[in-house]
């Protein structure tokens, strides 16, 4: 492939554009899925993509085809060179300089006896243990992508990265009636024979067949959440968000001017994850990713625009991953729990997008009280309030266990001042 | 593209071709930050056999009798987890559907018109702190054969603008609302006329300067009365998941509940294969991606919980016809239930008379993203609302969220308008995504509210 990505490179030079990136990506994924408690179907996919950028006097074009014939990829140059004219110049449009490297991580071919096995052992644990939870849908894969970006700065980079992934999504439904549905999931490097060991995957299900019987969490309170990681990841998700292009492009964001201020509680650092399984070493602008730390001791260190982001803003520019991991702190979750006088343990947050400022309300779900620091009632239709920023500045204790899912590494949270209805 | 020659190997066998095209453009305050188009080609077959499933797909053009093997071959190794005796229903299609639109816009028209609704805000708003616009088409044709004779040519392609404005609170922290301009086809089948976009950015800035001195909404349960924007989501969100039958079988409440009344007389709620009173709607599928002829699936009727919506294998398990509801988004991905054009049905009602009721609650006009739950306890978004008070509208209410059990909530609803409002923008995520349409009247009922 890195031939043919050279010849295409040439051939958008040859066709008037100033710089250029060529990506050829190729994916085989072997999925095995279950449905409703029973395996179900077997898929394998083959594809390829060849995405291309051109720059011609300051103006920027993409495109993509999942073809790599000579005419198809004669056509979306032909297209591009068209289409290219008609874009505003900009001089912060750029290329990747100068990166260099072949990496290889994570099993490079698929054990599909593996992958059976781990159903088989996963289905025969959820029918002997807990009968009543429910999979609606499940996969266990095997996925191999094989990416060769070059740009004409002088870029060249092979990437091929293999992981088995997992996923399952389910509820719980007995007498008493059926439990709001949860999911998790993650990536390694070795198919264990044993996935609930893994991913929280017993918790999870251990927990879902306590939800068939809710109640309304009863008067309004303020108090606090501990957050199990799929929550913890909300916060991430918002936190990237805020620190990202678009924010920072349209001058929405909270952390604009942030960077070596505090902006969460001091016990919270977050670190790239490069290690991760399935964490890709390169990024799709043709970046080597870097061994950064986001948030040390609560102060931010990086905003993280994309290259053109950072070329237009005048910020520094890092190469993020697409993996991070929350250093683990000194409290275990039990003790946490016992530490909350009157609050809620929360295993999923179900909300619309937080406002830019950060102010959020969102329904917790499959989440129980916690009063005078034990866990009592599962909760149905209750809502949190507050703002995500404030909240990662009202951290009050992080677990010592860390859940690895692969890409991200989470402890709980326990954080204060939360409006409860 | 076009029909093939395919492996009738197993118990059930599907072939489908599928091109997609999507093109992307993204103007932050003048900057021109995406400028993207994809095109993807592929191939997949699917096998039914011993009541497993086989998939396999390529964007290679590797042929339909090799991927077809490859399917059969995927379902046989399934063999090992022990066979199944299960026959899948035989229902067949054949036809071909497609949508004429106009010539659609040149990248060149479609910058030009970013530039020029930048420029426009940029002079006209003098508190507008930032503008994004986003344009964005897609395109599907799939050729999709069975071997039980079907043989279907599907077109769905929709195509949606998305005005993002953003200002300033007193406090210096961002406020932000966005409209969407709709519809199927490409971009040159929209209303992108300046005359149509003014009249929208007029409305977000001034919705956005009543938004800036917003007010908490009272957390707990309300009287609502939500706009036409909204009644789609809550239809899509509240009810419409927990009938797809794979969610009914995945443990779903609504399993239980059939036949019996889960709303107010006034709810009925249907997810339309491709028409309502006779017209075409936003994503029609006549045959779907298992090439079954589509019907309309009444999931509530005059409250009372009916139908779910069913692919071929949930229509055997429940002993019920398929409703064509099957729908695969890229060309490597499986057939699974989506819902089509989901909607509650207008009532008789007038909006202005649903709010001059209410002596205290919510007016809610927008709403940000949305999810549902097997318990039918939903949530969606609220960007923008407003205050009642004594039957006039009050002040704006900060973004919050409204949830809920639907079944509880649709058993409170006692007014809905003659209104009918649809809409085909974002994407429904279930494993793939998918594109839908939804719509729906105004509707007054209590539902919780985030806030204060």
């Amino acid at each position: 492939m890195q031939q043919l990505a050279k010849d295409v490179l040439k051939q958008l030079t040859d066709a008037g554009f100033d710089a250029a990136r060529v990506t050829i990506a190729e994916d085989e994924v072997n999925e095995l899925g279950v449905a409703h408690n029973h395996v179900s179907l077997m898929r394998s996919t083959n594809s390829q993509a060849l995405s291309l950028l051109g720059i011609q006097d300051q103006r920027k074009v993409t495109a993509s085809v999942s073809s790599l014939e000579t005419d198809a990829i004669k056509n979306v140059i032909d297209g591009m060179v068209r289409d290219v004219k008609t874009s505003p110049q900009d001089p912060a449009n750029a290329v990747a300089p100068n990166q260099t490297g072949v990496f290889n991580k994570g099993p490079q071919t698929v054990d599909r006896e593996a992958l059976a096995l781990a159903a088989k052992n996963f289905l025969a644990f959820r029918s002997s243990n807990y009968p009543t939870f429910q999979i609606e849908e499940a996969s266990i894969k095997h996925s191999l992508s094989k990416t060769t970006l070059l740009t004409s700065e002088g870029t060249e980079l092979v990437s091929n990265v293999g992981e088995y992934e997992f996923s399952i999504m389910g509820s719980s439904k007995d007498e008493h009636g059926s439990s709001s549905f949860n999911y998790t999931g993650g990536s390694v490097d070795v198919l264990p024979e044993n996935l609930v060991a893994h991913f929280d995957l017993e918790a999870l299900m251990a927990n879902s067949v306590q939800e068939t019987q809710t109640e309304l969490v009863g008067d309004k309170f303020e108090g606090e959440v501990v957050l199990m990681p799929m929550a913890v990841m909300d916060l991430l998700g918002w936190l990237a968000g805020q620190i990202g292009d678009f924010a920072l492009l349209s001058d929405a964001s909270v952390y604009k001017n942030s960077v070596d201020s505090l902006v969460a509680s001091d016990k919270l650092s977050v670190r790239a994850n490069l290690a991760g399984a399935g964490v890709s070493p390169i990024n799709a602008e043709g970046f080597v990713v870097e061994p950064i730390n986001l948030i040390e001791n609560g102060k931010l260190k990086h905003l993280l625009p994309s290259y053109y982001g950072s070329r237009k803003l005048n910020k520094p520019y890092v190469a993020a991953p697409g993996g991070w991991s929350i250093d683990a702190g000194d409290v275990s979750r039990q003790e946490m729990i016992a530490s909350v006088q009157r609050g809620a343990v929360v295993s999923r947050l179900s909300m619309g997008s937080p406002a830019p400022n950060g102010d959020f309300s969102g329904v917790i779900k499959n989440s129980f009280l916690i009063e005078d620091g034990k866990r009592t009632k599962a909760l149905s239709e209750t809502m949190i309030t507050g703002n995500v920023a404030q909240m990662l500045k009202d951290i009050i204790a992080i677990s010592s266990e860390v859940t690895d899912f692969g890409g991200y590494k989470v402890p709980w949270l326990q954080i204060k001042g939360l409006r409860f209805s | 593209m076009s029909f093939a020659t395919f492996s009738k190997a197993g118990d059930y066998n599907e072939f489908r071709q599928h091109e997609m095209r999507k093109r992307r453009m993204v103007m932050v305050d003048g900057n021109l930050v995406a400028n993207d188009s994809t095109h993807q080609v592929g191939e997949s077959a699917r096998v039914f056999q011993g009541g497993y499933w086989g998939f396999a797909s390529s964007s290679r053009p590797i042929g339909a009798q090799t991927l077809g093997n490859q399917a059969f071959a995927n379902a046989k190794a399934m063999q090992v987890f022990g066979g199944q005796e299960k026959t899948l229903p035989t229902a067949a299609y054949t036809g071909e559907h497609g949508f004429s639109g106009k010539q659609n816009w040149s990248s060149e028209q479609v910058i030009e018109w970013l530039q020029t609704v930048n420029d426009f805000a940029k002079g006209r708003y003098d508190k507008l702190a930032s503008i994004s616009i986003v344009a964005m088409d897609e395109f599907h044709d799939k050729y999709v054969q069975n071997s039980v004779g079907s043989r279907v040519y599907n077109n769905i392609s929709r195509a949606l603008g998305y005005l993002i404005m953003t200002v300033q609170d007193d406090d210096g922290k961002p406020v932000e609302l966005a409209e969407v301009i709709g519809g199927k086809g490409g971009l040159g089948d929209l209303d992108l006329s300046m005359t149509t976009v003014e009249a929208k950015l007029d409305k977000i800035y001034e919705h956005l300067m009543a938004k800036r001195e917003a007010v908490h909404a009272k957390g707990g349960l309300q009287t609502v009365v939500m706009a036409p924007e909204l009644a789609g989501i809550l239809a899509h969100e509240a009810m419409g998941h927990p009938c797809e039958a794979d969610l009914v079988l995945g443990g779903a409440v609504t399993g239980d509940l059939r036949g019996q009344k889960i709303a107010s007389d006034l709810v009925t709620m249907v997810d339309f294969a491709h028409s309502y009173n006779g017209e075409e709607l936003l994503m029609p599928v006549y045959a779907d991606d298992e090439g079954t002829p589509s019907k309309d699936a009444t999931l509530i009727e005059n409250g009372m919980l009916k139908d779910f919506m069913h692919n071929r294998e949930t229509a055997a398990h429940f002993g019920e016809e398929a409703t064509g509801s099957a729908r695969a988004y890229a060309p490597d991905d499986e057939p699974l239930i989506r819902m089509r054009n989901t909607a509650i049905l207008p009532g008789k009602d007038k909006i202005e008379q649903m709010i001059a009721d209410v002596e205290d609650g919510y007016y809610l006009l927008k709403t940000s993203n949305g999810q549902a739950d097997t318990t039918t306890e939903f949530m969606f978004g609220v960007g923008l609302g407003y205050e009642i008070k004594n039957g006039k509208l009050g002040k704006a209410i900060k973004d919050t969220t409204m949830s809920g059990s639907a079944i509880k909530m649709l058993q409170t609803v006692d007014a809905v308008s003659d209104d009918m409002y649809w809409e085909n923008a974002g994407y429904c995520g279930k494993k793939q995504p998918m594109v839908v349409s939804m719509g729906g009247p105004a509707i007054r009922a209590k539902a919780q509210l985030g806030g204060e």
